[in-house]
């Protein structure tokens, strides 16, 4: 089975890499720099693609942060609820697909298939055959977005959709949440969903997390900080 | 009559959705399905109707050009027959009104005022945010008792996260005059979309589920496949070509020098707004073993006599059964070389095939382009009407 290493030697060696079909839930609080967690995560490795749905950061911003990190253009595809609200005329093109509102789940259900299908038929063109169906990092960068305008039912139902689909193409999903947002049953609703959990804390001196639920194991507290380009750096 | 603009959609809707009905388009997950609701917009407009669109989810400009980039249709050119209840509307509405009820009559009372004060015969409405506010039937009543002096007919978008159990619940509660429930067929990837026309209420349709591309932004229903079969020499190859406006033969030269099918011969054409593949199989017993793989999954079956041998009658009879297998698809009897002396009459010809008493048969010859024309029209009508 296709294991996805996240190149963060820390992490690698806590967990081995994440299993593929997984979704992942990283559960923080403002300002501990959750969307930057979840991109690292993302970060495709040879072969593989991500796919971004951004409720929360201009398809860009997050374009520029990839690249500085080294993402090649064509392994990174991103689906934006939020410039289009400023801009009505932006255009979509193979690799971002801009909605009106994180409001518009029809809209957003029909671009991500698309994106998908894109991706799926561009590596069966591929000359150099790789794994079938090409390895995914899906992620959505923030599901508090999509609670502060849908009802938790809802948003249960369309996240289980994702998951599952998620799951069925033994691709990973990466979601984060704002766990000081929302209440207990909010977060404990959406965590059904998820195979695992990236928790998020304030400690002594610096954030830390911890990973909970992925084969059962939990990794101790791990104090973490960004580089100067946005990388994940995990101590321990 | 209103037009949902879709042709294969009109013609089974026997010509469109009558004036004042409420319509529901249900599309689940990955189903490329929006463009249903703005054809029907586009269709009214360009024919002159006053319309209320009501997207809670965007902003006017926003829709204008997604419209415009995924249908090319240019809505900004009929502002003066278009109103509009976006996004912004919506949040000052909501938040002006912090109770649910004062909410709801805020909106019944936006509603009504639009369709009065513009004329509005067509409301095209997103109903998944208002249904988030007010659940599903609460969001439909909105539109109900409008008190127009004209009949307003809605057309309703709904995103159906929980599948066709969740619909039969939800359409218990709350009935429409015609509910397309809009679906997609998924492995990896979605790889094909199909609509059932699912309640008809001014129509004795049975529900029937058709699949659909998206080409440009405009749906174009299909018939995947229709397969003529018939035996040697009784006139296949001829139809396929004749109806064709593209296709292909593969066959050889049979020992009297003439061609005989050795494969399939191929079509491809449009009828009554769908388009349609024809296969037809070989004719010979020798190829009698590929025949149900030919077959397989046909949503129709032309039969195809020859009127002056009936005693090939047997033999197309045994083609029957190997291409019906164990299921049961519309079968259309052709009765070809009509054009020459022949004595058998449909009665005969329906029992020496054991036919059902209603299925069609036509005398053609498949040499003339109308005739073979009006037998896939029929073919077409068979496959959406059929009771099976």
């Amino acid at each position: 089975m296709y294991s996805y290493q996240f190149g963060i030697p820390a992490l690698d060696a806590q967990l081995g890499g994440l299993t593929s079909g997984a979704n992942v839930l990283i559960l923080a609080p403002p300002l501990s720099g959750a969307e930057r967690i979840a991109y690292n995560l993302t970060f495709p490795a040879e072969g593989e693609y991500s796919v971004l749905l951004s409720t929360d950061e201009r398809a860009s911003e997050i374009l520029n942060f990839f690249k500085l990190n080294g993402t090649e253009r064509r392994s990174l595809a991103i689906i934006d609820a939020i410039t289009k609200s400023d801009l009505p005329n932006v255009p979509d093109t193979d690799r971002m697909k801009f909605i009106a509102s994180p409001v518009d789940l029809t809209g957003i259900s029909i671009k991500m298939s698309k994106m998908f299908a894109g991706i799926v038929d561009e590596s069966l063109k591929n000359p150099k055959p790789g794994i079938f169906p090409p390895p995914i990092r899906f992620c959505v960068n923030s599901l508090s977005t999509f609670l502060m305008y849908r009802k938790l039912e809802v948003m249960y139902q369309f996240v289980h959709v994702m998951s599952a689909k998620i799951k069925k193409n033994e691709w990973i999903g990466l979601y984060t949440l704002n766990n000081e947002s929302f209440d207990a049953r909010t977060v404990s609703v959406i965590k059904q969903l998820m195979n695992g959990v990236v928790e998020v804390r304030e400690g002594k001196e610096s954030f830390e997390m911890r990973v909970v639920g992925l084969g059962g194991r939990m990794t101790p507290w791990l104090p973490y900080s960004f580089d100067l380009n946005g990388k994940l750096v995990v101590e321990g | 009559m209103i037009y949902t603009g879709i042709d294969a959609l009109d013609g089974l809707l026997d010509g469109g959705v009558p004036d004042g009905s409420r319509m529901l388009f249900a599309i689940e997950p990955e189903a490329d399905g929006q463009h249903f609701l703005i054809t029907l917009l586009h269709t009214a407009v360009v024919s002159g109707k006053k319309t209320l669109v009501i997207a809670p989810f965007t902003s006017k400009d926003a829709y204008f050009v997604d419209v415009a980039s995924q249908s090319h249709y240019h809505l900004d050119c009929y502002l003066d027959l278009i109103s509009f209840i976006d996004q912004s509307d919506c949040e000052a509405i909501t938040a002006a009104h912090q109770n649910r009820e004062a909410c709801r009559a805020a909106w019944q009372d936006r509603i009504k005022g639009i369709i009065k004060d513009e004329g509005i015969d067509v409301v095209v409405a997103y109903l998944d945010l208002l249904s988030d506010y007010f659940e599903f039937a609460g969001a439909v009543s909105l539109f109900a008792d409008l008190k127009s002096e004209k009949p307003v007919t809605v057309a309703f978008e709904f995103f159906n996260l929980y599948g066709e159990e969740m619909l039969q619940e939800l359409l218990k509660e709350t009935p429409f005059d015609l509910v397309i429930n809009l679906q997609s067929g998924s492995g990896v990837v979605s790889f094909f979309n199909y609509f059932t026309v699912h309640t008809v209420s001014w129509l004795p349709l049975p529900s029937r589920s058709l699949p659909y591309i998206v080409t440009e932004g405009h749906i174009v229903p299909y018939i995947p496949k229709i397969v003529v079969t018939g035996p040697s020499n009784s006139g296949k190859t001829t139809f396929v070509k004749n109806i064709s406006e593209s296709g292909m033969s593969v066959d050889r030269l049979g020992l009297l020098g003439t061609p005989t099918t050795v494969a399939l011969d191929i079509g491809h054409m449009a009828s009554k707004g769908f388009d349609i593949n024809i296969y037809g199989t070989p004719g010979q017993e020798r190829f009698d073993p590929i025949i149900p793989q030919l077959a397989r999954n046909a949503m129709g079956v032309i039969l195809m006599v020859d009127v002056t041998r009936p005693d090939l009658m047997s033999r197309a009879l045994k083609l029957k059964k190997i291409v019906e297998g164990n299921t049961v698809v519309p079968i259309i009897v052709v009765a070809n070389k009509a054009d020459l002396a022949y004595s058998v009459t449909k009665e005969e010809i329906r029992a020496a095939l054991e036919v059902r008493a209603d299925t069609p048969v036509y005398f053609i010859s498949a040499f003339e382009r109308r005739q073979c024309r009006d037998v896939i029209d029929s073919m077409v009508d068979q496959i959406t009407r059929f009771e099976y």
